[in-house]
């Protein structure tokens, strides 16, 4: 197997508020192969962000704290950096594009004074003018000329925005490309360009990518894997075509449900019942059973464990474990 | 081809905050005139430090400092514009000279209150509790005492001088600039972008710097206006009570104080130094004001 450059294992990140301990992510495990493209797919509250945040250590004390477990970049322990380290490899090694482009430029500073500091932050020996240089060259990468550089961020659109932080991540070339929602709040046609450039540029500069979206036909587009998510767990991890092919837990299979098909005539679709529960107060078990019509007893005593199903396709449901009577009928069915 | 809609209106004009703060700046009439008064002060103040160092302080000593008894009271003429004070010197030219202790000193005090008050206001603001807490706290301390007093206490302290009152001036508006700074500092701090500069790998020395103090210049150009007015007036107070400027230095409250005793028989030497003080720090704030408006659209009206 290629080598995997961040493996997150048994990651718990939890939010200590005055309301009680909120558990945003719980016992996470993730891999991502070096140049390999991985989709985290989820509802809102699911702790995709939270899970993205806490791999460059942005998680803010307080109210957040990473509780436990192992973050390996390249076999290095991020979690026991010290944070001038961590300084040293956000942005250059791991570097993150936000989901509101609106929002995550400074309003005051000329677009090209943000990518060229970025540079100059990370390449100690270089000077202004080529910083400078640097930036007009990755402005072209993006698609916007660089003679714009010396404008405002209010004075791009929503789409052009997005480019240039895509420009500000892609800076230093990082490994690895955290991208949250990156098209979220960009309309349709955009939405295309930007995933265009965003593999375009992949496929240049072979950064590895973790993509958080809610969009599956986004992960279809874009990802080799794909891990789906609900209350802090990975429930469902596996190569696009098994998952989308073959999905297995019912959460996921509800999620495709909740899509509209073009090959196929419904006249309702099918959304899951209920809400994410809160996840202050996570049921005991497995945490979708409220949900799941497939529930049993033991899914309301104990939780499920992680089973290979298929060569690298995981899921996490008791239906599979051999632990419950369905299932294997169930399955041949499915 | 793509690519060449998207940069069809690449030919648009950029404009800065601030040229942008500039355009509306210039529709403000009386913060105009104010500041082509303060300028024309500036130059003045100025020029009269090249004289003096062009002369060797000959002009300084002859008819700045020198005293003519026989020449007492002259009320205002054309030879002596503004007239002669109690010993005889020319007002104008004392004003005029008078410059370089108002406007330079405080302004010379408003900088080094306005840099340490905004570096330890930043540190508050940007991290947070324990820190804050002893900073502000620190900077409550000083505010609780009125400034006037302290200035005096300060002077009365380490005694009258010109340095002396420059630190006792300075020291009085750093809890000013702390607050201000931290407060913005504090809106900013939860902002995306600061989240996003930190993801590719900013320091905190350059998020505060290069991320948030170009956000909230704003605030703090205004501030420094007005707070320059507020210390020229103190620097006048103190000089007025003797613990400022010492006599015979041609400082605007010191000739104030002075003159105080002759003010029924010789009107002109009270008035004029009163004067310019007046307009100084009444240009100080319309400039201020005019400022803000330009600074921050939004919170006109």
């Amino acid at each position: 197997m290629e080598k995997n450059i961040l493996e997150v294992k048994d990651l718990v990140v939890r939010y200590e508020t005055e309301d009680g301990i909120v558990r945003a992510v719980n016992s996470v495990n993730l891999s991502i192969g070096q140049g390999a493209a991985v989709g985290l797919v989820g509802e809102t509250g699911a702790g995709k962000t939270t899970l993205a945040k806490s791999i460059l250590r942005l998680i803010q004390w307080p109210p957040g704290r990473i509780a436990e477990g192992e973050i390996l970049y390249n076999g290095l322990d991020l979690l026991s950096l010290s944070e001038e380290e961590m300084c040293k490899i956000r942005g250059n090694d791991i570097s993150m594009i936000f989901q509101d482009p609106m929002t995550a430029l400074n309003p005051v500073l000329t677009v090209g004074k943000q990518i060229s500091e970025v540079i100059s932050a990370h390449e100690q020996n270089i000077t202004q003018e080529e910083a400078d240089e640097k930036m007009r060259q990755i402005l072209a990468t993006v698609g916007i000329d660089p003679k714009r550089a010396e404008e405002y961020p209010h004075q791009f659109s929503g789409g052009m925005k997005q480019r240039v932080v895509i420009a500000i991540a892609l800076a230093c070339n990082p490994n690895l490309l955290i991208a949250d929602e990156p098209t979220t709040a960009l309309d349709v046609t955009i939405q295309a360009q930007v995933l265009d450039l965003i593999r375009q540029l992949r496929d240049q500069l072979g950064t590895s990518m973790l993509l958080i979206t809610h969009d599956l036909g986004v992960v279809a587009q874009n990802c080799e894997y794909v891990a789906i998510m609900y209350a802090g767990e990975i429930i469902e991890y596996g190569k696009i075509h098994d998952v989308f092919k073959n999905s297995l837990h019912p959460y996921t299979v509800g999620l495709f449900e909740s899509i509209p098909k073009l090959n196929e005539e419904v006249d309702r679709l099918h959304p899951i019942d209920g809400l994410m529960p809160d996840p202050a107060n996570l049921p005991k078990g497995c945490k979708f059973h409220p949900r799941c019509r497939y529930a049993e007893a033991i899914c309301r005593e104990e939780e499920p464990e992680m089973v290979e199903i298929e060569e690298g396709h995981t899921v996490c449901c008791h239906r599979y474990t051999g632990k419950c009577g369905l299932a294997e009928g169930d399955k041949a069915n499915g | 081809m793509e690519e060449k809609s998207l940069q069809s209106n690449a030919a648009v004009k950029s404009r800065s905050l601030f040229a942008d703060a500039w355009r509306r700046f210039k529709k403000n009439k009386m913060a105009v005139v104010s500041l082509i008064f303060l300028l024309l002060l500036t130059l003045v103040g100025i020029s009269t430090l090249i004289i003096d160092a062009v002369t060797d302080e000959r002009i300084y000593n002859t008819l700045v400092i020198n005293q003519d008894l026989t020449q007492r009271f002259v009320p205002p003429n054309s030879e002596h514009i503004l007239g002669l004070d109690e010993f005889g010197r020319d007002i104008l030219l004392r004003i005029i000279w008078g410059t370089r202790y108002s406007l330079f000193m405080s302004v010379a005090a408003i900088m080094a209150a306005g840099f340490i008050g905004t570096m330890i206001g930043a540190a508050a603001g940007y991290y947070g509790g324990k820190v804050d807490n002893v900073i502000m706290r620190c900077m409550d301390i000083i505010l609780s005492l009125p400034y006037m007093l302290l200035a005096i206490a300060i002077v009365a302290a380490l005694g009258p001088g010109l340095v002396n009152v420059l630190i006792s001036i300075a020291i009085g508006y750093v809890p000013e600039f702390a607050r201000i700074t931290r407060a913005s500092v504090m809106t900013i701090r939860e902002r995306e972008f600061i989240e996003a500069a930190r993801a590719v790998g900013a320091s905190d020395k350059k998020i505060i710097f290069s991320q948030m103090l170009p956000n909230i210049t704003a605030p703090l150009i205004v501030e420094v206006t007005m707070a320059i007015a507020g210390a020229i007036l103190s620097i006048a107070g103190l000089s007025f009570l003797g613990l400022g400027i010492q006599p015979p230095l041609p400082e605007w409250g010191a000739m104030l104080t002075n003159a105080r005793g002759y003010i029924r028989d010789a009107w002109h030497i009270t008035v004029f130094p009163g004067l310019i003080i007046l307009i100084t720090i009444l240009a100080l704030n319309i400039i201020g004001d005019g400022l803000r408006d330009a600074l921050d659209p939004k919170l006109k009206d």
